[in-house]
């Protein structure tokens, strides 16, 4: 189901960097994405490592986790898996 | 049968159920659509009059229907495939999108998941791959008509 709009989006306090071009690193896949987060970058959590998430507009009102894959992506073809990228990578800008 | 918003609609059956041959319009929809007109739900289609079928026009123009209703989905698949949402890979992949196992039984999804993508690349393989009901405009289909029965009166002579 999905969330009350009365109750507002669901948000953790994300950590700030060390300066505004660095990559916010975060554990909070569950953490919706807000209007003011559009043109930052991201290092979300699948796990294991943290994937690089360029927010875009597109974006707003979804979930970090959405855009961090958490398994590798399967191929039957043995030429196939080093083709595909392990994780979702976004456009970076 | 009764050509109405770009579909063909069987004479011979019910007014809801022939509705429900419309993209877009399940049994729900087509009984309150008959309710709000007056429309009895045993009424069979050919037996409404002239008026009621204008007023039944004007009501469906301002659903979300067939052409309507596809441009949407697309353009929703579409996005989530843009901002490389799991869901969207998972379109791309024709992979099951709800989080059903994939070690067996995905074949379904394999057939059904992916057609949204595909419709984007080529145009040829939207009639291969389209959703149940394509419509056709009537002068295609009593062209094919017509080329049937001449190869039958050709086979005869």
């Amino acid at each position: 189901m999905v969330r009350a709009k009365w109750k507002g989006p669901f948000l953790i306090p994300l950590p700030r960097p060390a300066s505004p071009a660095d990559p916010v690193r975060t554990q909070a896949r569950s953490s919706t994405i807000i209007a003011s987060q559009i043109n930052k970058k991201f290092l979300v959590h699948n796990g294991k490592d943290y994937v690089p998430v360029f927010v875009t507009e597109q974006m707003v009102g979804r979930k970090l986790g959405e855009f961090a894959f958490t398994r590798k992506a399967f191929s039957f073809k043995k030429k196939d898996d080093k083709k595909r990228p392990a994780y979702n990578i976004s456009v970076s800008p | 049968m009764l050509y109405l918003l770009g579909v063909n609609l069987p004479d011979a059956k019910a007014v809801p159920t022939a509705l429900t041959h419309i993209y877009g319009i399940g049994p729900h929809t087509a009984a309150s659509v008959c309710h709000k007109l007056g429309i009895h739900p045993r009424c069979r289609l050919a037996d409404l009059p002239e008026a009621k079928i204008t007023q039944l026009s004007a009501l469906l123009n301002t659903l979300t229907i067939d052409a309507e209703l596809l441009r949407e989905t697309r353009n929703k698949i579409t996005v989530m495939v843009q901002s490389g949402r799991y869901r969207g890979a998972r379109h791309k992949a024709s992979l099951p999108v709800n989080g059903q196992r994939t070690h067996t039984n995905r074949m379904t999804a394999k057939k059904l998941n992916g057609r949204w993508m595909a419709a984007r690349q080529y145009s040829s393989a939207r009639t291969a791959c389209a959703p149940a009901r394509t419509p056709q405009p009537p002068y295609a289909l009593a062209a094919s008509r017509a080329i049937s029965l001449l190869s039958i009166f050709r086979r005869i002579l």
